[in-house]
């Protein structure tokens, strides 16, 4: 197994903020929209 | 021990390799093909690794786990900024070949100086102590009339004086004669659509009546880059212009934007949403669409200069060496999104914004919301959805969109699925290099 997380300290733990929101993973997967400013987040 | 009900794991695309993530335990590894073989079929390998990343956990500890990830997720979201649209009218300069609003029948605008400012007065009274922005949108916002400039600048005005920033959403038709205004202002970014090169958009973007726009478009993007407006370039796809997608890049390239730090791209996908808009067959699942990307990408890797399409969270993992936070809920209606329009309704979202039997409440002339209404907006959810509870891929998916769901199942409160494992399959094989090789 090869880890593709930097730094990995290889222990599960409830999930600490890494510069990343909730909303913009939801951009990054659903609208490729670098900012919720535009439309069409329904896709 | 089990292996993780959110364990995704999935073979690396054209590669003997297997991506496995869990978005819960922030973790994602390669296996080779074998390896990944025998854990499809349930078999450990590597167990010692598989414990300590959190792909192989103690039920109980997992689901408290989830719980604290969840309770992080509800407080996240409500420090989290919203935006809320205004919608001065429904009107458009445009025919588009796509539109799904064209069948709406909204009623016409009148003078409203009074609208925006119950506008105002609720998203003070509503959402004080929120971190929030503005976002005109349409129809077409920026027409050429006195009415519609009065109502821009007002919004200009208003937004800037209150410390709001201001977004903007056109077709870029007449946004050279706007920028001066929107210049003054907050303004976070203009998004405008360039659906190909000129033969390309003009085929599909074109004026009531077929006259063309791609000139006038890009020259409002060299306005907005020019006077330092950060654009936000929007490129709708389906079947019929995909493979000019390439050639939109390298105009954007020739043309110095993807050098200019105020230039972004997002694509869209043409798709129905309330009716068919286009010929069906020129539309597009999600993975195919994703499939075609994928082909041209590699075909033209020029392409990833002016738009890296993001395949799940396959960029995000291979940019950063990161997963994002898990996603309880994808759909930002009735929570960090709000849509207001100038006959003084209050929608969920910009999907059903002047939707007729959509609207949640009124904030002109009367402020009324209904409760029974947006709660389901409210709670919508991995948790409320109960196909979402056993779905390995929901803190990927998040459930995916309201709007949609609730258009083909006439509720909510069900899903709308992401294809996450093909998509992270294809975004490994495209980002992944040597990692996945």
């Amino acid at each position: 197994m090869k880890s593709l997380i930097k730094g990995n300290a290889s222990a599960p733990a409830a999930p600490e903020p890494q510069g990343a929101t909730a909303v913009e993973a939801t951009v990054a997967q659903c609208c490729a929209k670098v900012s919720r400013t535009v439309a069409g987040c329904h896709d | 021990m089990e292996l993780s009900r959110h364990n995704i794991l999935t073979r690396v695309h054209d590669a003997d390799a297997y991506l496995l993530a869990n978005l819960l335990s922030r973790q994602a590894d390669v296996l080779p093909l074998e390896d990944g073989q025998r854990l499809e079929r349930g078999e450990l390998v590597h167990e010692a690794d598989l414990v300590a990343k959190g792909y192989l956990v103690e039920p109980d500890e997992e689901r408290s786990r989830f719980r604290k990830a969840y309770l992080g997720f509800l407080a996240s979201r409500e420090s989290d900024e919203v935006q809320l649209f205004y919608v001065p009218t429904y009107a458009c300069n445009f025919g588009c070949s796509y539109c799904y609003q064209d069948e709406y029948a909204p009623p016409p605008v009148e003078a409203q100086d009074a609208v925006l400012e119950a506008f105002f007065a609720y998203v003070e009274a509503t959402f004080t102590g929120r971190r929030k922005y503005v976002t005109l949108f349409g129809g077409e916002p920026l027409l050429p009339s006195p009415s519609s400039r009065h109502v821009v600048t007002r919004l200009v005005t208003e937004t800037a004086r209150r410390g709001l920033d201001l977004a903007v959403v056109t077709n870029g038709y007449h946004l050279t004669e706007y920028v001066p205004l929107l210049a003054g202002g907050r303004i976070r970014e203009v998004q405008v659509t360039l659906d190909g090169t000129e033969r390309v958009h003009d085929g599909r973007r074109y004026l009531k009546g077929g006259a063309s726009t791609f000139r006038q478009v890009v020259a409002g993007v060299d306005a907005c880059l020019a006077a330092g407006l950060p654009v936000n370039l929007r490129t709708v796809l389906d079947r019929d212009n995909v493979e000019a997608f390439a050639d939109l890049a390298q105009f954007a390239i020739a043309r110095g934007w993807t050098d200019s730090p105020l230039f972004k791209t997002q694509i869209g996908r043409n798709y129905e949403l309330h009716h068919c808009q286009s010929e069906r067959q020129k539309l597009y699942t999600r993975l195919s669409l994703y499939e075609d990307l994928y082909r041209i990408a590699k075909a033209s890797p020029e392409l990833l200069r002016f738009h890296e399409p993001a395949f799940s969270v396959a960029r995000f993992l291979f940019e950063r060496g990161a997963l994002p936070d898990p996603l309880f809920d994808a759909c930002p209606a009735c929570k960090t999104e709000w849509a207001f329009d100038y006959t003084g309704r209050i929608y969920p979202c910009t999907a059903n914004v002047g939707k007729q039997g959509e609207a949640v409440g009124t904030f002109y002339p009367q402020r009324r919301l209904d409760a029974a209404l947006t709660e389901p907006w409210e709670d919508r959810d991995v948790i409320a959805i109960d196909t979402c509870k056993s779905c390995a891929v929901q803190l990927a998916c998040g459930g995916g969109c309201g709007a949609v769901a609730k258009n083909r199942d006439g509720t909510v409160t069900a899903p709308d699925c992401r294809p996450i494992k093909e998509l992270l399959s294809l975004g490994a094989a495209l980002y992944g290099g040597d990692a996945v090789a």
